[in-house]
Formats: C-alpha cells, structure tokens, sequence
C-alpha cells in the first residue's frame, strides 16, 4: 500500500524526538505522517506485564534461560530488560547486525511504536556551555553551530512538557530547569551529601532530575497523566502515565490534531532523492506485514529512526548525485560514533543508620555533576569529564542470588534490617572521533532487505583512563564519608551498552566536516533533517535524551519556517 | 573480518557464567553420578522424576533451611523445580544425575555446612551448579508469593516516596 498524497513532512521513527516532533508540527497545521518500523502498542492497554505480582513473573524473573540465550543475547545486556520487559527489545535472531572482531558493540533496541521512549531511564539533564563550547579547550571534534543559549528556551518547553522533577542547584556545569518538585534524598544519601560536600569544594550530590511527574500541571492531567507512585517498574510500561513517553503525549497530542497519520510494521529503508529538484522526494518502504514494497512521498523528510538506524537509512539511500549516502558530500556519515562508557565505579557500605529505612521504590538515582576539568584542567590523565549516579539502598535477595554463602547465614542477611549499600557508577564523555564508525554490508541484506550494520567502535585510552578515575575518586568519597567494604569495579562494558550512542549524522558550521547545519538539516539536501541522537557533535556526559527533544522542537519551527518559505 | 554480533553473543554470554562448561562436561558428570545413583534408585519405590524431585529438594534445604521461616521445601519449591531447570539447562537428565549423584555423597560428609561448603567451593567437581542451584533457590524462594507476602512486605503500589522511615514502624525487609 503506497500513497500518491503527498505530506508535507514524514517523520521516520516515533520514539524520544519522533514524538515531538509530530506534536509540534501537527500543531503548526502541518499534515504528517509517522513511520514506525515496529509493531503498533498503545498506552495503557499493551503494558502486559505491568501490574503481575513478583511470583506470577516466570522463572523468579531470571534472564538466564535458554531462549533469552537464543533469541535475545544481546538484548538482555541492557539493565532494564528481564522477563517483564523483553517484548519491547527487538528479537536478536531476526534483526542481525555485525561487529569487527575485537571490537564489541552492544545495539540495544526497541520494535514498537513509542520506541526507546517506553523504556528509557527517563533521566533528564541539560548540557551546560562547558560541554557545549568543549572544542574552544581541547581539539576533539568539531564546534557546535548551536549554543547554550539557542537550546535554552527549547529545554524550558520541553521540560515543562514532558514534566521533569529535579531541584535548582545553581551549577554552573549542569544547569537548571523549570522542574517539579524532586523526590526525597533518604537519609543515606542526605548523609552522604553532608560528608561528600564538607570534604570536597567541587562536588554535590543532588538528586536526579527525571521525567517523572511528581506534581503533575493541568496539560499532564489533560492527557490523563498521574503522579508516580514510586513503583519503579516503569519499563513495563506505567498506566498512570507517571513518566513521560510518545505513546502517553505528544502522539495522543499529534493524534488530536487530526493532521497525523500512523503507518507501523514499516521499515524504511532509503530516502528518495530526485536529481531535479536536488530535494528528497519521500522514503521507500518494506512492509514486514505483506513483504511488499511502498512508497510515501513528503515535501521534507525528518529522521528520527535513532542514532544507527537514522544513519543506517542514510547511508543505505544511494544515488548517482549521492553514492555513498544521501547528503554525504563531507564523507563523514556514519563517522563519529559515540557512547557514554558505564560500568566503573565503587561500592561501599554506609554504617550507623540502620534503624532507619524508606518507603517505596524511588525511579532515579541521585547524581553527582561532572566535578573535572571545568574552568581549569584538574584531572590532567583525561579530557573532558563524567558525571556519576549514587544509589543507596537497603539490601534485598536479590544482591544474593550469587556467592557461596548459604544456610541459615544467608536467610538472616536477607531477611534481617541491615545497613545501607551504596553503589556508584560514573557516566563518562567518549570523545568523537573519526574511526569510530558503523558502514553498511551491502552483500548481506537483513529480512527486510536492508544492509546489515557493521560496528567498528572502541573506547580510547582517554575513556580507559576516566574509568580509572571513576573507581579511584568514587573509592575515596567512600572512604572519607566512612563507608566500609569498599570494593572497586570495573564491567568492562563495551560501547552500545550505555544506550546513548550518538554522532554519525553530526551538526556543524562546515559542510565540509558534518553532515547537518544549526537547523539539524542537510547541508547538501535542504528538505532532509535529522534530530535524533546521530546528530550530536559531542556526547558530554549527561544523559542525553532531553537535549534531543530540545533540538527536535527547535528544528520543528524552522521546518514549519522552511516549508512556508518553500511554498 | 567482521563476525555477526548475535552470534558472537551466543558464544560469549556475559551473564550467562559458566553453564555452558557445566554443561560440556555432562557426559562425566552423568556417568559419576549414575554410578552413585543407581543403586539408590533401585531400591526406591518412586519414579524417577519423584526422585528427582527429592534430590532437589534436598539440596534447595540446604540453601534455604528451616529456620523461624520455613524452608525451601517447606513451601513446596522442589515441586516446580523442573519448569525452571528445562528454561535454563538443556539436559535436564544430566541436571538430575548431577543432583542425585550430590545426595548420594552427602552422607559420606562430616556434617551439611562442610559438604556445602565444599560444594560451593567447588571440591565436589562442579562449582558452576552450586552457582545456578543458589540462583535457582534463592530467586525463586524469595519471588515466592508466601516469601513476598509473608516474609519480606511487598507493596505493589507504594504512592509518594519517603526517604526516612523508622525500621520499626514495619519491621520487616521491602521486598522487591
């Protein structure tokens, strides 16, 4: 089924930035239609799993078994995936990709309308001018053509939007927001905050700023949407709408408008190019439904398939005027890929406040703001800087599923009121750099004929060496708060895992070395855009989703400035 | 060169430890066992999957023993053990020989903490199956509705987030 209508913008993906985007431009009275490349689930009624008890979830919930081993090995990688939540990441059998040997890469996916933005950790941090105007310090990458300033008023629309609750801390490397109010500190990390900040000038630990509507403005409840009730099952999906995700706002939104249409099931797989008008034209289109292939048409194409699908499309759409990707006059398509590193940190035991414990299972972690080579170079072994997540909490079973305790000594540990734990991992900024790329094999096509990725990425000795430092300066904040048990770790993770793969389609001012302007539009095709992750310059440290949004919402307006323009 | 990722996922299974080597040397593994198990089943009137089921829960009781909460068995875990063993293991036969060739050797040990710990530390031959037999009895006695419910305080719905609460105000562990 293709259409001979023509749209005036198909978005491709409805994931984290496909869902404003249909928000805003069906609210600008632009007509559009969103393509899903998964299947169709709708809020509320397709959160399956979301109210089963803890003993009715199969195999006390362990992702061990044998078909997850087979069909999901690499899926079940991620933190939020287990028995509750494996329907919303993709089947690994069926959606192959590829690796250069040695180098590991870990492709983490969704195959559902709503995309990433079902499953997402929902943290939600602005990126300062540190980490904007970086390159004016160092020579890694290329200078932002957007500032602080241009992405100001977009985060003040989208926090206020999609609901972030967070606390105003006046910082300077993590600016604030127009936030809910934040959920508690317990006691353990009200008394790590004490200790950490009397010890150290650089450093505050505050509480994470999430998506989460703790006291929700009359637009949330307009849309049905609820405060969250602390349950912290969210990836399964959360009727109350507590966490903002497309498929509770902006595509009911869009939906409203009557200027939206869905079309899932669909993978895209190249953006048509029309010599003549030197423009794109529309998308071609596999339907993984009937097999057949379709056609829409649009006078300007947003791509918001996620970081290496988007540039996966891109690349994959050939022409004789582009024969290595749509828009690659610069060559670097597919260049620059980038995700935070995870996995390094320490972990202790805070003692003298176990007569205390807390209520309900708070959805985010507190957080430590980047403290390294802001204004000057205080940890001269890297460049740039990470942040990191402090999780303090009483122990359950579940820290105790391995090991070689046993008996009754076990049973008293779990069942008895113990001390506090404390876990710390840091998010670490991986610098962007040219060999760090995915290509396309064109002789192996995937089911739905598309060429299969290939990943040729690796962190460098620069991310190796923050990952030294997250344990090292996590280890000693333990020790000087008093922690005991202090225990170093490192996972090793490889890139992928982190979920906030980014670059690969990159803004800049010179089309010569990026892929998009200022506007997140092509610089060679001036009606393609892209405001998924691909299009980041630089990955900082912060968890990047919000940045997203905001830079989806601001190139939405210029797309409407564009399209009337154009008419 | 380039390998095919899933595959080279299925090869390399971060999290799914050392079965696969468990499994690799089940031909040994069943063969020892059987030697120390046919004779106790031969004299047993029960059925091989009651045996089986016995053995389990034998050993889950040494996991999770009797104490002022019940035992594994004593809510009945060894009754559903198999549904979890056949996600997880490919041969359950091999699993059950492994297992009764266990229970055989137990009473030959000084006392259960010591075959334990020597089970755990791997000098009875298989370390990994100690690892996945804990998993098993812990994950699933403490998912338990009677272990969630009774034990532990489960909330389903806790509503707004408090960070300090006094201990004795509910004195038992949140369940999670």
């Amino acid at each position: 089924m293709s259409s001979d209508k023509i749209y005036d913008v198909i978005i491709v993906g409805s994931g984290m930035t496909g869902g404003i985007a249909s928000k805003i431009l069906t609210e600008l009275n632009l007509n559009v239609l969103m393509i899903e490349r998964g299947r169709k689930i709708e809020h509320k009624k397709d959160y399956k799993t979301e109210n089963i008890a803890v003993w009715d979830i199969p195999f006390g919930n362990s992702k061990k078994t044998l078909e997850i081993q087979e069909q999901q090995p690499v899926q079940s990688r991620s933190y939020a995936f287990d028995q509750t939540t494996k329907h919303f990441f993709i089947n690994d059998k069926e959606n192959p990709y590829k690796t250069v040997e040695g180098k590991p890469f870990d492709w983490l996916r969704g195959d559902h309308l709503g995309g990433k933005s079902v499953t997402w950790h929902r943290q939600s941090y602005r990126l300062s001018p540190y980490d904007i105007d970086a390159i004016k310090t160092d020579e890694n990458g290329i200078e932002w053509p957007v500032k602080y300033a241009d992405l100001e008023p977009w985060y003040d629309m989208i926090e206020e939007y999609i609901g972030v609750s967070g606390s105003l801390e006046n910082l300077k490397q993590l600016p604030d927001g127009k936030f809910l109010k934040p959920f508690e500190l317990n006691v353990a990390e009200l008394a790590l905050k004490k200790k950490f900040e009397s010890q150290y000038s650089d450093r505050k630990l505050i509480i994470g700023r999430t998506a989460h509507l703790t006291a929700p403005r009359k637009h949330h409840e307009e849309l049905g949407r609820m405060p969250c009730q602390s349950r912290n099952e969210c990836q399964r999906g959360c009727s109350f709408g507590a966490y903002y995700s497309s498929l509770n706002s902006s595509i009911p939104e869009a939906l409203q408008t009557g200027h939206l249409e869905i079309i899932t099931d669909r993978a895209v797989r190249q953006v048509l190019y029309s010599d003549e008008t030197k423009l794109a034209t529309g998308v071609e289109v596999y339907n993984r439904k009937t097999g057949e292939v379709e056609h829409y048409r649009a006078r300007a194409i947003l791509m918001c398939a996620s970081t290496i699908g988007t540039t996966q499309i891109l690349l994959n759409s050939r022409s004789k005027r582009f024969p290595n990707g749509i828009g690659n006059d610069s060559g670097v398509l597919g260049h620059y890929l980038m995700d935070h590193t995870l996995g390094a940190g320490a972990t202790g035991v805070l003692k003298g406040y176990s007569e205390f414990t807390d209520k309900g299972r708070r959805p985010c972690p507190s957080y430590i703001p980047r403290f390294q080579n802001l204004d000057s170079r205080t940890h001269p072994q890297f460049e740039r800087g990470y942040a990191m997540i402090l999780e303090a909490f009483k122990e359950t079973w579940k820290r105790h599923t391995d090991g070689p305790s046993y008996g009754p000594k076990l049973k008293h540990t779990i069942e008895s009121n113990g001390d506090w734990h404390i876990f710390m991992q840091g998010f670490g900024e991986m610098l962007p750099r040219y060999k760090n790329h995915i290509s396309l094999d064109f002789a192996d096509l995937d089911a739905c004929g598309m060429p299969k990725v290939v990943f040729d990425c690796a962190y460098s000795d620069n991310e190796k060496a923050m990952q030294d430092s997250m344990q090292k300066e996590a280890a000693e904040m333990l020790m000087r708060a008093g922690c005991t048990d202090i225990v170093k770790y490192n996972d090793h993770a490889p890139p992928g895992r982190c979920i906030h793969e980014m670059g690969t389609a990159r803004m800049g001012l010179d089309p010569a070395t990026s892929f998009l302007n200022g506007n997140n539009q092509s610089h060679a095709v001036s009606n393609l855009f892209v405001t998924d992750g691909s299009c980041m310059p630089s990955s900082a440290s912060q968890n990047p989703s919000l940045t997203y949004m905001a830079l989806t919402a601001r190139a939405s307006f210029f797309i409407k400035k564009y399209l009337t323009e154009a008419a | 060169v380039s390998l095919n990722a899933v595959d080279a996922a299925r090869e390399r299974p971060l999290w799914l430890g050392n079965y696969q080597k468990y499994m690799n040397r089940r031909p040994f593994i069943f063969s020892m066992a059987m030697l120390v198990t046919l004779p106790t089943l031969a004299k047993s009137n029960q059925t091989p999957s009651e045996s089986a089921q016995h053995n389990v829960g034998i050993l889950m009781d040494l996991i999770i023993p009797k104490t002022n909460t019940p035992s594994a068995t004593g809510i009945s875990l060894h009754k559903n053990y198999l549904a979890y063993v056949q996600a997880h293991i490919a041969d359950v036969k091999a699993f059950d020989a492994a297992c009764a060739g266990l229970v055989a050797r137990l009473p030959l040990a000084k006392s259960k903490s010591e075959f334990v710990n020597d089970w755990a530390h791997g000098k009875l031959g298989n370390p990994e199956l100690f690892a996945f037999f804990k998993d098993m009895t812990t994950r699933l006695y403490y998912s338990s509705e009677y272990a969630t419910t009774k034990i532990l305080a489960w909330l389903p719905v806790p509503g707004p987030y408090v960070g300090k609460l006094r201990f004795n105000t509910i004195n038992r562990v949140w369940a999670s």
